[in-house]
């Protein structure tokens, strides 16, 4: 049988199957160390090369149990298992240090929304801290300002936010600062509402002045002429919405400026007669 | 008959019945496999039997590895074998770069008498000529169709190549060592 079969890829000629079954047979002869029956001198140098190599007698009990002895030996971990730790313990000591510094960070830090998190006391403490101090802050600006009244309402926000407070050196020293600032608002002026209460003086406070949005040319009363022999009744409706307005003129003139007839108006005014 | 699958596994978990069969049934291929690479260096660089004893023990070191992975039982001993007789090669050739040939001393070896390394040598260097023309696939098929013994199956396994694909390289192979035995047949005629 001489089929030849195709290039596979490796360098050379075509090979017949036959030669391939030759080739293959001679080979296991001479890997069992057997004569070949293929004679020829490659044949024949494989086979003296083959005989020449020494056959290992039986394993001694010194190699079977150093055999042993490395089936049992602990084997280094693989690479992905030592990676893997690695990164996990990379990632862990992260963990550990944004944790630690989350521990001691403030609201305006950074890490305050893990703070928050992960220590909610502590931070509620720490802003209630925080509120403390800054309403201390506001009240010893109103005061220098000499608002007392709000200076004092500051303070009492500020007393009842150092409650909060869990540090107890804290809390200690914001309560000295409230009361210090306390001692600093004259009496019988802390309870009041207004502002801009100013020192007490022999001087009556003045009522409370609003200051609203003036208006030159303010509208006229919506109450319409009266008409002779008709008594003006006040109405409940005061403008009804089919009602022309008419700018009334003033009962008494202030101004020889007379009023500004309203173009807008429809009304018809009769002719002088 | 165990398959080498099977001993393995009993051997990896400590059996040494097993571990003493498997050995039994490796160690042979494997030291051939060795001198066939490395006996023509001389015994002064290297020795083959402490190669072939080093891949055994590496052997059996990585076999819970072999259970895992799933690997043919010889393709996994002759990967490290052949690690092996690289890391030697590299070994021998950076010994014989430093080392003045006088003070080189041969190992003491009571199994081999002189005579009978100095056989084995000259055997090997003859070998390696004629395989000198072979690619190093070729001459690594040879080396493990003939000393080792492996199938053609086991070689494919190997070198990560099919049965059919050993026994064309094989057959190419032993052409030209054809070719190359009648070129050296004409130029001895012509000598004589």
């Amino acid at each position: 049988m001489t089929t030849r079969i195709p290039f596979d890829g490796d360098h050379g000629a075509p090979m017949d199957l036959t030669t391939l079954h030759e080739d293959d047979l001679l080979l296991d002869q001479l890997g069992r160390g057997e004569e070949p029956t293929n004679s020829g001198t490659v044949a024949a140098t494989l086979s003296q090369w083959r005989a020449t190599l020494p056959e290992a007698g039986p394993p001694d009990d010194q190699l079977l149990a150093a055999a042993m002895a490395a089936v049992r030996r602990p084997r280094p971990p693989r690479r992905w298992v030592r990676g893997s730790t690695i990164a996990a313990t990379a990632l862990l000591l992260a963990c550990g240090a944004v944790t630690a510094a989350a521990e001691h960070a403030g609201p305006g830090s950074p890490l305050w929304p893990v703070t928050q998190l992960l220590f909610h006391d502590q931070a509620e403490a720490r802003a209630a801290a925080d509120a403390t101090a800054h309403a201390i802050a506001e009240a010893r600006a109103a005061i220098g300002d000499g608002r007392f009244g709000q200076a004092s309402r500051l303070l009492d926000d500020a007393a009842s936010l150092v409650e909060r407070v869990d540090d107890r050196a804290d809390a200690n020293r914001l309560s000295a600062e409230i009361a210090a600032l306390r001692a600093r608002i004259p009496a019988g002026t802390g309870e009041t509402d207004d502002p801009d209460v100013r020192p007490p003086s022999s001087e009556a406070p003045e009522p409370p002045t609003r200051q609203l949005p003036t208006n030159p040319n303010p509208p006229p009363v919506s109450a319409p002429p009266a008409e002779p022999g008709t008594s003006p009744v006040p109405s409940q409706d005061p403008a009804p919405p089919n009602i022309i307005d008419i700018p009334s003129p003033p009962l008494v003139p202030e101004s020889p400026i007379l009023p500004t007839p309203d173009l807008t108006t429809t009304a018809v005014i009769p002719p002088p007669a | 008959m165990i398959l080498d699958r099977e001993l393995a596994g009993r051997a990896a978990r400590g059996e040494p019945t097993a571990a003493a069969e498997l050995l039994e049934r490796f160690r042979p291929g494997v030291v051939r496999y060795c001198w066939a690479h490395l006996g023509s260096l001389g015994r002064g660089h290297v020795s083959p039997d402490d190669v072939a004893q080093d891949v055994c023990l590496a052997v059996f070191e990585a076999l819970p590895r072999f259970r895992d992975r799933g690997t043919p039982f010889a393709a996994f001993v002759y990967r490290i074998a052949a690690n092996k007789v690289a890391d030697s090669f590299r070994a021998a050739r950076r010994a014989a770069a430093v080392r003045p040939i006088e003070t080189m001393q041969e190992p003491a070896d009571d199994q081999w008498d002189p005579e009978r390394c100095a056989v084995i040598a000259d055997m090997s260097r003859r070998m390696l000529r004629l395989l000198d023309d072979l690619s190093d696939t070729q001459r690594e098929i040879v080396v493990l169709r003939v000393a080792a013994g492996l199938s053609a199956e086991e070689v494919g396994e190997v070198l990560g190549k099919t049965a059919a694909a050993v026994r064309m390289a094989q057959s190419r192979a032993l052409t030209r060592l054809r070719e190359r035995a009648r070129d050296q047949e004409s130029t001895d005629e012509v000598v004589a």
